[in-house]
């Protein structure tokens, strides 16, 4: 399951919370996930953490292959 | 048993499970575990994964590769720091993840190993690697940005050429030993478990750069699902050598 917003920014606070709650150590884990570009550059996606939840986030099951540039 | 590298040396970059050259010091790869995401580097013993210090220190939970540590001697190490993109080695219930009772790390469709250096400019691969698709028609196995050299890649073998060329026959899901010769003067051919399977690939000069991923693409999307233990990746011509590097790596994984 993903969380997706217009706005990248609340994607990086989620990241960011869940980094901090994990502990990750910072040499060999810096992150819980990459935050996912639209193609169209309108809409941020990032990876749910199950253990933590974020009421004010629209989630969406799975990314489809709009969200995507592939190489061809 | 003596590494691969050991009889046929030069890779230009070379990863996996087992020792694969009996000069080679480092260890074979970081593992993070879930429960408190601590981090350690697990090593060989007698030439194969020290499975006790893996079982030791993820016993109960997961386990997650961040690191997977190039035995070449070149120092291409692959990475991912993103914990949700590290694949899987141990599971908290069924332990290490085994194929064929070897140790083999699990891409689960939305892994990856990253690296930005450049492992190559030359023209020709030779690539030898052990894996288990386990769901047809996915990828990637390896994709290099550079000219978008991608090795597997959904219901063909390969994409191998800078002016968009999708090229052969998807190959099928299973544990398979695959060798990719990709010689720019005589096309590209794959083997599968030493039999050549396909030929006369187009292929032209495509370098290993920029940004490389094992299991998918650099970006994070057309990722594989199933297993990889080994990855060996020659850049001067083991044309002569196949069998040979074929029958060592098949003499310890017993795929065929």
């Amino acid at each position: 399951m993903y969380y997706i917003s217009n706005n990248k920014a609340d994607l990086e606070a989620y990241n960011q919370r869940v980094v901090q709650s994990e502990g990750y150590d910072g040499t060999f884990t810096t992150d819980w996930a990459n935050i996912i570009e639209h193609v169209d550059g309108n809409q941020f996606a990032i990876f749910k953490h199950d253990n933590y939840h974020d009421d004010n986030l629209q989630s969406l099951n799975d990314l489809d292959e709009s969200w995507f540039g592939l190489p061809f | 048993m003596t590494g691969v590298l050991d009889e046929y040396p030069g890779a230009a970059a070379a990863y996996s499970l087992r020792l694969l050259n009996t000069d080679y010091t480092g260890d074979a790869i970081v593992v993070r575990r879930a429960s408190d995401n601590a981090t350690q580097s697990i090593g060989f013993i007698d030439g194969e994964l020290d499975t006790d210090t893996l079982n030791t220190f993820c016993s109960g939970t997961d386990g997650f590769v961040a690191t997977w540590y190039d035995q070449s001697g070149n120092g291409f190490n692959v990475t991912n720091t993103t914990a949700s993109r590290q694949p899987k080695i141990f599971d908290s219930a069924n332990g290490i993840v085994l194929e064929n009772g070897k140790p083999t790390i699990e891409f689960d469709g939305s892994k990856t190993f990253t690296t930005t250096a450049t492992i190559s400019n030359a023209s020709d691969y030779y690539m030898f690697y052990v894996r288990n698709k386990t769901v047809a028609e996915t990828g990637y196995l390896l994709h290099s940005e550079t000219g978008q050299l991608i090795i597997e890649v959904f219901e063909y073998a390969a994409y191998l050429d800078p002016v968009n060329s999708i090229e052969g026959t998807g190959i099928l899901e299973g544990h398979k030993l695959v060798h990719f010769e990709l010689n720019s003067t005589t096309g590209g051919k794959v083997y599968e478990n030493s039999i050549n399977t396909q030929t006369g690939l187009n292929y032209s000069q495509t370098a290993i750069s920029s940004k490389t991923a094992i299991g998918g693409i650099y970006a994070g999307e057309g990722d594989f699902i199933g297993n990889i233990q080994e990855l060996i990746i020659y850049n001067t011509n083991q044309s002569s050598n196949r069998t040979g590097i074929e029958t060592n790596i098949n003499n310890f994984y017993s795929i065929y």
